[in-house]
């Protein structure tokens, strides 16, 4: 965590709104993007917010020293969780998250392009669980550790499910490069 | 060939995502404003009471029932309520979990949220069933004509299940932390994700040991005695 972090948490903790507001400014984004990609559909915004308030009521309970951005996404994790009831219909909403933007160039690299949506769909295929830890991994970009920390998992289970999870999108890529 | 962590992320960049809010007035505002809880749903208010209420008509006991009553209370998802009235639930003859159905062991790992656990020392379960969207896993063993059952359940919740026994409950300690063996048979209540109290009188009249490890909950029931219930719960893996 920088120092900064760690600074304004403290601020925060002693009930300075000002430190918290930076915080809340730092963090949006990713809190954000991972309520969206774990299925808040158009809840997304409120489980922010939500989380937000809640992380701050949680703050007397914050050990001082632990990494900020992973406790407050387990948080927004849990808040996707209560804002959205029920496996499916937040798996079907974290599904339909996963979409490409339409090229940007009027010429894009077919076969990139192409490898790319093959890439996309095997990530929508994976369950659940898998995919979730693969989000955190490469689409926020977190470390093992705070991947376990944002989905309260062992840190050996990601490792695992991670690998696992890889070699199935690897293969997946290579049956279509030999099909193609 | 190219490496696919590095399609990932290149991947990521491609991906619509929706603009972040800007939550900073809204979180402000509710950090100080003094008043902290916002209304709860109706749901859980009303499993919150049901809850309530039957714990309160169970404070009847000795201070050391008090004692593990409220212990157990705050123990991931599982009360044990105390008193001889054990007899006096209504009988619900459908299935008593709301959408029990069987599975294999891959497919409910698959679709629980929690990892479900397999204890080695019964290895891989005769019969499978999930129930309420994959919240519950129970994992059924018959060992030499001697039923046994696992559930598994995400603790993480509300309180799940409600026990009634007759019996005090023994504090178990495992190598993972504490447990609590209920010799005797009980009736067990389910508070399904509806908010439902499901009574449950024909489960396998036997002891059971209850433990709760990483957010997830266990019930292991059967016909064994503590010492065993102790080495299968010991030996459960991920």
């Amino acid at each position: 965590m920088t120092t900064e972090d760690a600074e304004a948490v403290r601020r925060a903790q002693d009930g300075d709104p000002d430190a918290y507001e930076i915080l809340v400014a730092r963090y949006t984004a990713p809190a954000h993007r991972l309520a969206y990609f774990l299925g808040a559909g158009g809840d997304a915004d409120d489980v922010v917010q939500e989380a937000f308030v809640k992380a701050y009521r949680a703050l007397p309970r914050y050990r001082p020293g632990a990494p900020f951005l992973p406790w407050l996404l387990r948080i927004v994790a849990n808040e996707t969780k209560n804002a959205v009831r029920g496996r499916k219909r937040r798996e079907r909403l974290a599904i339909r998250a996963l979409d490409l933007r339409p090229a940007d160039e009027p010429y894009p690299q077919v076969a990139e392009a192409e490898r790319r949506r093959v890439l996309l769909e095997s990530l929508r295929s994976l369950a659940g669980k898998d995919r979730e830890i693969l989000v955190c991994r490469y689409f926020l970009d977190l470390t093992e550790a705070e991947t376990a920390t944002t989905l309260s998992l062992p840190v050996g289970t990601v490792k695992s499910r991670t690998s696992r999870a890889l070699a199935r999108l690897r293969a997946r890529l290579d049956v279509e490069v030999l099909d193609a | 060939m190219p490496d696919i962590e590095r399609e990932l992320r290149e991947l990521a960049t491609t991906v619509v995502v929706p603009e972040p809010p800007d939550v900073r007035a809204a979180v402000r505002a509710r950090i100080e404003t003094p008043s902290p809880r916002p209304a709860r749903p109706v749901r859980l208010r009303w499993v919150a009471a049901v809850v309530a209420a039957l714990l309160a008509a169970t404070l009847i006991a000795s201070p050391e029932a008090r004692a593990a009553v409220a212990h157990v209370f705050r123990f991931a998802g599982v009360d044990v309520q105390w008193g001889s009235n054990a007899d006096d639930a209504p009988v619900v003859p459908e299935s008593p979990l709301p959408g029990a159905e069987p599975t294999d062991l891959t497919a409910a790992q698959a679709q629980a949220e929690f990892e479900v656990s397999v204890p080695t020392r019964l290895g891989d379960p005769d019969r499978v069933v999930v129930a309420d969207d994959a919240r519950v896993v129970s994992l059924l063993y018959n060992r030499s004509g001697r039923p046994i059952r696992l559930d598994e359940f995400d603790g993480r919740l509300e309180p799940i299940f409600v026990k009634t026994v007759d019996v005090m409950a023994v504090p178990t300690p495992l190598k993972g932390g504490p447990a609590w063996w209920l010799p005797g048979p009980h009736t067990v209540r389910y508070v399904d994700r509806d908010g439902v109290v499901r009574d449950e009188t024909a489960r396998l009249a036997a002891s059971t040991l209850i433990w709760e490890s990483d957010g997830v909950s266990f019930r292991l029931e059967g016909n064994i005695d503590r010492a065993e219930a102790i080495r299968i719960a010991d030996s459960l893996r991920r």
